[in-house]
């Protein structure tokens, strides 16, 4: 799927980035970037500020490369504009014109790519079916959630059904039962043969759409293949999590008692307790059936995303 | 939200105008709508739309609420005040440089032009059907402030025949869209390219076109406002002390420069919209 050097494919389905370099006066986004992108889904994982969103607006052609070259289909997207006909773009902006509902957004953007008013109402109906927000459609934008607008930003990059779609961090402020749709649908789209590129921080979310990523810090490309070997990766490196509960001791006397959890820590207010796994899909799975068993109260549960950054940081120093 | 996301359906739908010629047409008459909604829900509107009452104010003042006996111009030497002083010096100026700069300006502010952009939409076609949009917004408006401020006048001296024959309508309707035009298009590109338009726009209007009667004759010649006087009935030019006299334009010309500058600057946009990057903070 993925590879640093263009493989001998048809072009018709492949984004092709190659030697691509994207500065801003001094400040190097994308530096000598070469990827050959074919269809099924990819995922370009990077912490925040690596250069992903760079990397997508210079494939739909909103910024022109300094140096280098891409293509879509053979086409240059920052100079041929029709190219868009094939591909469906959600940016990573939280923005939209004021005062419209879902639905008349949705159409207004099918109106633009050139579709007549009733194929437009009838697509666009379809796109907001297919994200879940055929319900909403009719309500304006400013009272959506953020996951609706998320939602939204993939009914329009969809609508037009395009080849090739590109979601900038598509699963920002979702609830967990619409960042499964999402998933689902984002894995249905590969399975139909669409090109799909998704980016992410976050590499579990990734993990859950497509095994085949391409790894991105400060603009270069660390690491691409499958996500197992990148897994593999990240399990050498423990997992931290934080939990506030009411008996934050005798939570840590029974997690201690498994492998996985290397370390435990207070925090002052001892309510907090900082734990770090190797092995954190044990982990979870244990988790709930601890907490249930022995009757305590969680407050909150998060997972600082520290190790994926350690990934990052192994795969600068190797 | 409540129900789950469903398979994608859009595929077995019709695409897309197949005849570019038409689609051209659905396209910019979609970016014309989008824009006429936008232009219409900013509170910037209502603030154009008391601009454009305040003739018809003055001129009802003069007709209806100046004290009978009081030494006052005759209805049209007033009309030709109001619109040379008030019209084309002022309520034409902000109206375009508030609405032409914002065409673009609003959509890299509020960052809605990323949409805009990743539509297989030709530069060109957004251009013209955003211009659009603004020409009949602005158009409607000011023509209707005119119309309303002239209608008060004709009757002031009792003789509206005599008042619409000493000053015909039409042409300074004609002068009104004209100038809409050009300074419209002249600010769509200040939109297009200039992160503060706005100050770009006031220092063209306010601060180059103000020392028009100083600049020599080939530079009168760069000013929008050259042509305007050009064709406004009964336009005088003021004795300015140090001032360059310059041979006035025939109207047949100045109508065709005017039609010319705003078709270069649309063009102009065009090319800014294909060849400049937009980019936000976020975007590393």
């Amino acid at each position: 799927m993925i590879s640093g050097e263009a493989k001998p494919q048809q072009a018709e389905n492949r984004i092709e980035v190659r030697e691509v370099s994207k500065w801003y006066g001094e400040v190097i986004a994308v530096n000598k970037f070469s990827v050959s992108i074919g269809p099924g889904v990819t995922g370009l994982l990077g912490p925040n500020g690596a250069g992903k969103t760079t990397l997508l607006n210079l494939m739909v052609g909103q910024l022109k490369p300094s140096q280098g070259e891409i293509s879509i289909r053979g086409r240059r997207p920052w100079s041929d504009c029709s190219i868009h006909h094939y591909v469906g773009y959600c940016p990573d902006i939280d923005s939209f014109y004021r005062g419209m509902t879902g639905f008349d957004f949705a159409v207004a953007m099918l109106c633009l790519s050139g579709f007549t008013g009733r194929n437009a109402r009838r697509r666009a109906k379809a796109a907001l079916k297919t994200v879940g927000l055929v319900d909403a459609a009719k309500k304006r934008i400013g009272a959506y959630s953020k996951g609706m607008r998320q939602r939204l930003k993939v009914a329009q990059a969809i609508a037009h059904d395009p080849t090739f779609i590109l979601l900038d961090e598509p699963l920002g402020g979702m609830d967990p039962l619409g960042r499964k749709q999402i998933i689902d649908l984002i894995r249905e789209f590969g399975q139909e043969g669409k090109t799909v590129v998704v980016s992410s921080h976050i590499l579990h979310e990734i993990e859950a759409m497509t095994n085949d990523i391409v790894v991105m810090n400060n603009g270069k490309i660390l690491a691409e293949g499958n996500v197992h070997e990148v897994r593999e990766l990240l399990d050498k490196y423990p997992r931290k999590v934080h939990i506030t509960c009411d008996k934050p001791r005798y939570l840590s006397a029974k997690l201690v008692e498994s492998e996985d959890v290397v370390s435990v820590s207070f925090e002052q207010d001892e309510r907090g307790l900082l734990i770090e796994t190797v092995k954190p899909e044990a982990f979870f799975k244990r988790l709930p059936e601890l907490i249930l068993s022995n009757n305590i109260e969680v407050e909150s549960l998060t997972s600082p995303d520290d190790s994926v950054e350690a990934v990052f940081k192994y795969l600068v120093e190797k | 939200m409540g129900n789950n996301a469903k398979k994608t359906t859009v595929a077995g739908l019709p695409g897309p105008i197949p005849v570019f010629a038409v689609r051209l047409v659905y396209q910019t008459w979609a970016a014309a709508r989008l824009t006429l909604r936008s232009l219409i829900l900013r509170k910037r509107t209502l603030f154009m739309v008391l601009l454009a009452c305040m003739p018809i104010l003055a001129a009802a003042a003069l007709r209806y609420w100046l004290p009978i006996g009081t030494a006052r111009p005759s209805a049209q030497q007033y009309f030709t005040g109001v619109f040379v002083g008030l019209y084309v010096y002022f309520v034409i100026l902000l109206t375009t440089i508030f609405f032409g700069t914002s065409l673009f300006a609003d959509e890299r502010g509020d960052r809605t032009i990323t949409f805009l952009l990743i539509r297989p939409a030709p530069r060109e076609a957004i251009v013209v059907g955003k211009f659009l949009a603004y020409a009949v917004s602005a158009g409607v408006m000011l023509l209707a402030s005119l119309a309303v401020t002239y209608w008060m006048l004709s009757g002031m001296d009792g003789d509206a025949a005599r008042f619409g024959k000493a000053v015909p309508f039409l042409e300074h309707a004609r002068v009104m869209v004209l100038a809409l035009l050009g300074y419209g298009a002249l600010f769509t590109f200040f939109g297009a390219v200039f992160k503060r338009p706005v100050i770009a726009a006031f220092f063209y209007c306010f601060i180059w076109e103000s020392i028009l009667p100083y600049l020599p004759v080939f530079l009168k010649k760069l000013t929008l406002m050259h042509y305007i006087h050009a064709l406004t009935p009964h336009w005088q030019a003021k004795e300015v002390l140090l001032a360059f006299a310059a041979e006035p334009t025939s109207p047949h010309r100045a109508i065709w420069t005017l039609i010319g500058i705003c078709a270069a600057f649309l063009v102009l946009t065009a090319i800014a919209l294909r060849t400049k990057e937009y980019k936000f903070e976020k975007e590393l």
